[in-house]
């Protein structure tokens, strides 16, 4: 009890003895806070023997409705007291994100390439993945035995199809449409128009997937994906062609880029080509990115096959075209600095959400 | 095909230059240099990558020729001159050509007197540069020739043949034959042998027998040089599983015209490096496969081709060159006739002769300009409705994945759109992925479970991607083009998505029903629903069934969309047409009414809609409750109501008017009764 009466006297003196309001607030903290003197007379209440306790807090509580009362009664003396400590926003704390997803990595370059070549009047187009073999071989001018149809390089279906293994059939799914287009418009049209309506100019890019029965390792895969060009007009020539892969990569990595045309061969086109980037980072000298070579091989191009013009119906003494197929994969590795392919087709969420 | 510096630079001796210089001339001109590496002070051991037309470029001399066109330098081709002399070889063996078919051509010398031994340090060194083991001079000899020529031989013992005599036939059934390199293989009757008298002694084109092989003490040899057929060769490698030199160059093409002097060249080297002496005359049967190597030539293809003009003398000096025979060069605006050499099959079209004057003159050349319009194309609509699509999903938290089409048989029947066989590969490389799929279900459970043994939590992803199923017998599969989702999260969010994705292509309002019967097969009936867009079905909501999930051994069951977007991209509307808007104040009224647990919100849904109140603009759910006060059995539905006109400010009473007219509608029909707060 004696507690209750020195805390008393202590604090009503001390309230005597306050000059200001910043000293009536620490006051009031002392005495009557939630850590203040009073409460922890309360909370001894608990080691108070039992016939005592009810006194005890009464005793206690008649203290804090005394003091606040005092309280209370010197409030006005200093004018208003100091507000406690304003709630400010902690602008340190971490902002709460809306949630977003990604696009997959390779969406992001098939969709840059796709923007480039669209600017160079290059339409999109589609083919199937499941194609037979007179568009996956024949008609590109792989003849029956060649070793590019052996079982080790495709994927055979039960029934005779099979999947894809380049985009160079959708060149030849286009070029049939296409025919069959300007013949339908040479027959509508009068005579005199016939010959315009009827004849072929046309820019498509196919970009897609393709399947070989590749070991999966850390550069290989049974499925990637390819874009396809191929551009067919009435005087084409193999300048144009270097042009234009010479603007698609500059779209792709920036203006000074520099390319060349190496022979190569491919059934489907001729003269073939490889088209290589001089590499970036050792800028033609050779270093690890490169393999030492100073260039980096992006794909195969070349003139249209006569053969492949036959195929299809367009003759190839009006008619030249050029193409090219250039694999994605290896792109977008190098530009997200992807070290392994089968992280693109295992979809972790930490992997994918790392192309925002 | 590796050669080495200095061999090349033997073939064309006026040409100097570096290593590198060599390298870069390969590579330019379409024999690419994979790598070079160093042999002593002066030579380089250098791998090239032939592609599969230039068949002439599997042989050093091949090589060498194209790269003195290349350099513009003479070449000096390897020397195949014999000293005449010895008894007709008529007189020592006796040759049958039987099977022509799988052997167009076989000539045999002899030569006898040979010492058998240890091969000079010249051969050695060359072999080893080339990465083959030397074995004796003769058979050293005979392997040397075949890199320098791209024309494989066989040495036989003379003596140890029976009979002398080299028979060409199919193999017998049952016949085996021990080959040199000491095992037995036992052989098919499509397959062609070359027999003694008695027994196979050689695997055509691809191995010799070992107890006719040359040893020390072989002193009279048979030297074979023929011209196997490309694809018997290869089916017989194959099924044999026994790859040489040899079978990888006749798989390839020899040039059988040049079967003699090759012969020569060999007995030449032989007889330089083993002593003895070439019997007169060589045994030949069977002749070169005839072809037209006259092609019709007119120069301004190249300029109509290439774009570029190419002089008409650089074109004559770049025929001659490569071995063309030019007839009729003086004059360029005629059609010439240019005669194709032996060795280069590749050749045959004018095109062919196109491509050579530009690969020789230099791609180099090709200046970068154009006479081309350019004008640039938009994004075609399916492109742009995927686009779109993506970005509402992005944008709703989901990551896009890449899965591979390939799933187990099993599974490849997942279809929920329609019941069709799997489609199977036949030549899988794994059992588990052996169908085409025809659903994303698969593939997107197993990205769950990828993320789940990797500890990732709150996956939310989705593909577009087609999926295939047969459609006409004997005809390509239909692609049907899918949008497929699956997330961790709630209905009420994988719902929202997919509306998301129909607003944001201006498809309209998707309708959401109980799954149907196809959907059932796959997806939950609890919670499960059909999504339709006015009469079209698009696809299914739903969880996947125990069933289908339990392979994939999921701690949780994810929410799964699938829509054809086949269906949906047509009712896209790309460009918003803009609707104009009431400048009067809006009058919003909630709603909480209590219904059985049986009453759906489509049902409140549609008996207010049905009042077709006057100037209600907007009719939107915002809670469901279930608890004490109202009862067991029960649920409160909470909405709001917002009334605004076109035309004036309404009035307190005639929206209390409305709201009766929805409240009574609601008691009357559901026995529903307004919840009181």
């Amino acid at each position: 009890m004696s507690d209750i009466e020195s805390t008393r006297s202590e604090a009503l003196a001390a309230l005597e003895a306050v000059a200001d309001a910043a000293a009536l607030e620490a006051w009031r903290l002392e005495f009557l806070g939630k850590k203040g003197r009073v409460k922890a007379l309360m909370k001894r209440l608990k080691d108070i023997p039992g016939d005592q306790k009810r006194a005890f807090g009464q005793g206690v509580n008649a203290l804090e409705e005394e003091l606040a009362a005092a309280f209370e009664g010197q409030k006005g003396r200093f004018g208003a007291a100091p507000k406690a400590a304003k709630k400010t926003l902690d602008i340190t704390l971490p902002g709460r994100p809306p949630r977003i997803g990604t696009f997959h990595p390779i969406t992001r370059i098939r969709d840059e390439m796709v923007e480039v070549m669209q600017s160079l009047g290059f339409e999109v187009v589609e083919g199937p993945e499941v194609e037979d073999e007179f568009h996956n071989f024949n008609a590109l001018n792989i003849p029956p035995n060649h070793p590019a149809r052996d079982e080790s390089d495709n994927f055979y279906l039960e029934d005779g199809h099979l999947l894809r293994s380049q985009t160079s059939t959708v060149q030849i799914r286009v070029m049939e449409k296409k025919v069959a287009e300007a013949k339908s418009r040479a027959e509508a049209a009068s005579e005199d128009d016939r010959e315009r309506a009827g004849s072929l100019s046309f820019r498509v890019i196919a970009p897609g997937r393709v399947y070989r029965p590749d070991t999966v390792d850390a550069s290989h895969h049974y499925m990637f994906h390819q874009i396809e060009g191929l551009a067919v007009d009435r005087n084409l020539t193999m300048k144009d062609l270097k042009v234009v892969l010479l603007q698609f990569f500059k779209g792709l990595f920036g203006t000074d880029v520099t390319i060349r045309l190496r022979p190569n061969f491919f059934p489907f086109t001729e003269p073939s080509a490889e088209v290589d980037v001089a590499c970036t980072f050792c800028e033609g000298k050779g270093c690890a990115t490169c393999s030492q070579k100073g260039w980096i091989e992006m794909g195969g191009c070349g003139m249209v096959d006569p053969n492949v013009f036959l195929a299809v119906g367009i003759d190839p003494e009006e008619y030249t075209g050029f193409a090219f197929g250039l694999g994605i994969e290896r792109l977008a590795m190098r530009r997200f600095g992807i070290p392994d392919i089968r992280l693109l087709t295992e979809n972790d969420i930490r992997f994918l959400k790392q192309f925002a | 095909m590796k050669t080495t510096y200095e061999w090349i630079k033997e073939l064309v001796p006026d040409w100097e230059g570096s290593v590198e210089t060599m390298c870069e001339r390969f590579t330019m001109s379409g024999s690419e240099v994979e790598g070079f590496e160093r042999l002593g002070e002066e030579d380089a051991v250098i791998e090239l990558q032939i592609t599969s037309n230039r068949v002439d470029c599997n042989g050093i001399a091949g090589l060498a020729r194209d790269f003195a066109a290349v350099v513009g330098q003479r070449y000096a081709h390897p020397d195949c001159r014999i000293e005449k002399g010895g008894p007709p070889v008529e007189d020592a063996c006796e040759v049958e050509l039987v099977e022509s078919k799988g052997c167009n051509r076989y000539t045999a010398l002899v030569i006898e007197g040979v010492v058998v031994g240890p091969s000079p340090d010249w051969l050695v060194q060359r072999l080893e540069a080339l990465g083959l083991r030397p074995i004796n001079n003769v058979v050293d000899v005979t392997n040397y020739v075949l890199f320098e020529l791209n024309q494989p031989f066989h040495a036989f013992d003379l003596d140890r043949l029976a009979g002398h005599k080299i028979v060409v036939r199919r193999a017998e059934p049952g016949e085996k034959i021990l080959a040199i390199n000491g095992k037995e293989y036992e052989l098919e009757p499509r397959m062609t042998v070359i027999a003694d008298a008695e027994r196979p002694v050689a695997i055509a084109g691809v191995m010799g027998g070992a107890d006719s092989e040359v040893t020390e003490k072989t002193t009279r040899l048979l030297l074979e040089t023929a011209s196997f057929d490309r694809v018997s060769t290869r089916r017989t490698s194959r099924t044999l599983a026994l790859h040489s030199d040899s079978s990888y160059r006749f798989e390839r093409g020899v040039d059988d015209h040049a079967l003699e002097a090759a012969a020569r060249r060999c007995a030449r080297l032989i007889v330089e490096v083993a002593g003895g002496t070439v019997r007169e005359g060589i045994i030949d049967r069977g002749a070169p496969l005839e072809r037209d190597r006259a092609i019709a030539f007119r120069w301004p293809q190249v300029r109509r081709v290439t774009g570029i003009d190419v002089p008409w003398d650089r074109c004559l000096e770049i025929f001659r060159s490569l071995g063309c025979e030019v007839k009729g060069g003086g004059d360029p605006t005629a059609t010439v006739k240019v005669i194709a050499p032996t060795w280069r099959p590749d050749l045959a079209r004018e095109i062919d002769l196109v491509e050579e004057i530009i690969r020789i003159h230099g791609l180099e050349a090709l200046p970068e300009e154009t006479t081309m319009t350019v004008v640039g194309v938009r994004e075609n609509d399916r492109d742009r409705i995927r686009r779109r699509i993506k970005e509402r999903l992005v944008g709703a938290g989901f990551s896009e994945t890449l899965t591979t089409p390939f799933v187990d048989e099993a599974l490849a029947g997942l279809c929920l759109f329609a019941e069709r066989d799997p489609i199977v590969i036949s030549n899988a490389m794994r059992k588990d992925e052996n169908a085409l799929r025809q659903s994303l279900l698969p593939s997107l459970l197993r990205v769950r479970k990828t993320n789940q043994d990797h500890g990732n939590d709150d996956v939310r992803v989705f593909e577009i991607t087609v999926v295939y199923v047969v459609r006409v017998e004997g005809g390509i599969p239909e692609h049907i083009p899918i949008l497929a989702g699956l997330l961790d999260g709630t209905f009420a969010e994988a719902r929202g998505a997919l509306e998301a994705v129909a607003s944001g292509i201006g498809a309209g309002a998707l309708d959401f029903s109980p799954l149907d019967a196809a959907g059932a097969r796959l997806l939950d009936e609890e919670g499960g629903a059909t999504v339709r867009l006015g009469d079209e079905l698009l696809g299914y909501l739903g969880r996947p069934r125990d069933a289908v999930a339990a392979p994939f051994k999921l701690e949780n069951r994810p929410w799964y969309f699938e829509i054809r977007l086949d269906r949906l991209a047509p009712r896209a509307s790309l460009v918003p047409r803009f609707r104009p808007f009431s400048h009067y104040p809006p009058m919003k009224r909630d709603l909480a009414m209590i219904v059985d647990e049986g009453v759906t919100w489509g049902c409140i849904e549609t008996l207010v809609r049905g009042l077709s109140l006057p100037n209600l603009e907007s009719l939107a759910f915002f809670d469901e409750y279930r608890g004490k006060q109202i009862g067991a059995g029960k649920k409160s539905l909470a909405f709001s109501l917002t009334y605004r006109s076109d035309e004036r400010t309404l009035t307190g009473e005639e929206v209390d008017g409305w709201q009766r007219r929805c409240i009574d509608t609601l008691e009357r029909e559901l026995g529903a009764q307004i919840r009181d707060r």
